[in-house]
């Protein structure tokens, strides 16, 4: 245990978020945990100042890092309290409306979902691979595995520690430079999820809600595969900037896809692409090429239905070992080409993510 | 794709008259009025689904159907909170344009 005071008194040195008052004394500090000498902090700040107060956060962290004792420390902004909405003079009876972002996912700039229509298609080991990928391009990244029924990610990440709570907020952990939560982390591995929809539902928004996810640039959300209860409980409870559908190239597997599509038209989310999955096969023997499951499939489907194609990826031995291994392809070799082909989609979605922006959601005024 | 560029995006909601008008203002430019009252009635919840016209004219006939909440949908829709208690219609943009268009058309 690290004493508690030569924590405050290491964070006396660093300026609040006001940049005058010392931490402690801000009364910015929101949480204080620590475990084997590793330091957790939270400090609640504006989710608008977050940006600027970067600096801050960096400071106390080195600050934490510095104290005798601290073996680790991670610092990290927390939107505690969102800003006041605006209250009309006069309003009686109305109650403030709820915020339309949840306050855990405040910080997060973009939220996607990986989805599919149908389940084996690679979606989780896409979502990883991904999520990696825009991590490595500079991006602050997250991967929320929502699927519950099968939660895969702590297999994909390698992650094996249960993740801490912190003034009721779960920390996500941290993998390759992705936070990473997932029902699997708070789970027995071998432990089966038999739920009804409403608790489906509930942990979804728990794992959306209750999670300190903090600064980000963008969320992933491997979701379960088809068009059912978490997929619709996603689509309502979080402003999604986008969709990317997977599927490989096998008929069976577009019509699903299709039927994905067609779901998040009707929820006004925007698919930002289709990516095939197991595009091709090399024989690591012959050379070979064999299209397993037909190629091109999935191209064709985008440009039918005006869908942008993300690319594709191949079938690959090594692709199925890494993940199995628990180091994603693109943080096993970086400069692989199989990293290459993920590397240029996730750049393609943050273009998109970039280039068109959302379109506002409506100023709910109630007065 | 410019997907739904031709549909009807809310750019403010407000709810005002001590929660018996909820205003909607569209980027085309449309700007409804409509009841509370209407609302209430013409509820897209599921419940209601099978109502006659004189069962959802029952459902407003004390008047109390005022909006004391709503509640943002994901990208797509509004969920407002009556003072009866009734809170599981799901209006999405398209259905308040429509209720809008409806209800200017004497």
């Amino acid at each position: 245990m690290v004493d508690e005071d030569a924590i405050m008194k290491a964070l006396a040195g660093v300026p609040g978020p006001d940049g005058k008052t010392a931490l402690p004394q801000s009364g910015a500090i929101g949480g204080l945990t620590q475990r084997d000498g590793k330091v957790y902090l939270s400090i609640a700040v504006e989710p608008a100042r977050a940006a600027q107060l970067e600096p801050m956060r960096l400071a106390a962290e080195k600050a934490l890092q510095a104290t005798p004792g601290v073996v680790s420390a991670l610092v990290t902004l927390t939107a505690e309290r969102a800003p006041a909405a605006p209250v009309q003079p006069g309003a009686k009876h109305a109650h403030p409306p709820r915020p339309r972002t949840p306050e855990s996912v405040a910080g997060v700039r973009n939220i996607i979902a990986i989805a599919s229509g149908k389940g084996g298609v690679g979606k989780s080991t896409t979502a990883a691979n991904l999520a990696v990928a825009m991590a490595k391009e500079g991006w602050r990244v997250g991967l929320l595995d929502a699927d519950v029924f099968g939660p895969s990610a702590p297999r994909l990440f390698g992650l094996k520690d249960k993740p801490i709570v912190e003034k009721s907020f779960v920390v996500p952990l941290e993998a390759f430079g992705v936070k990473v939560i997932s029902i699997g982390l708070l789970i027995e591995e071998e432990a089966p999820v038999v739920w009804r929809g409403p608790m489906v539902m509930s942990a979804i928004t728990q794992l959306l809600r209750e999670v300190a996810w903090g600064e980000l640039d963008c969320l992933v959300v491997d979701m379960p595969p088809g068009t059912g209860d978490v997929q619709l409980t996603m689509a309502q409870s979080a402003p999604l900037a986008g969709a990317i559908i997977v599927s490989t190239p096998q008929d069976l597997a577009l019509i699903d896809a299709r039927r994905g599509v067609a779901m998040f038209d009707k929820v006004k989310i925007p698919v930002l692409g289709i990516i095939e999955n197991m595009s091709y096969f090399i024989c690591p023997h012959c050379g070979g090429r064999s299209d397993i499951f037909a190629h091109g499939g999935a191209r064709h489907e985008a440009e039918k239905r005006g869908v942008p194609f993300l690319g594709e990826v191949p079938l690959d031995m090594a692709i199925r070992e890494t993940s199995d291994d628990g180091r994603p392809i693109v943080a096993a070799e970086p400069d692989g080409a199989h990293a290459q082909s993920y590397r240029a989609i996730a750049r393609s979605v943050m273009a998109r993510l970039d280039g068109t922006p959302q379109r506002a959601a409506p100023k709910i005024v109630i007065g | 794709m410019d997907r739904g560029a031709d549909e009807p995006w809310p750019t403010e909601i407000r709810v005002s008259d001590e929660g018996r008008l909820l205003t909607v203002t569209f980027d085309t430019g449309e700007t409804f009025a409509l009841a509370s009252s209407y609302l209430r009635k013409m509820t897209p919840s599921v419940e209601a689904k099978r109502l006659s016209d004189a069962e959802r004219e029952s459902l407003v006939s004390g008047g109390r159907a005022r909006i004391t909440e709503v509640e943002a949908v994901g990208n797509y829709a509004i969920r407002p909170t009556f003072d009866d208690g009734h809170s599981t219609g799901i209006f999405s943009w398209v259905y308040l344009a429509e209720l809008g268009r409806k209800a200017k058309r004497p």
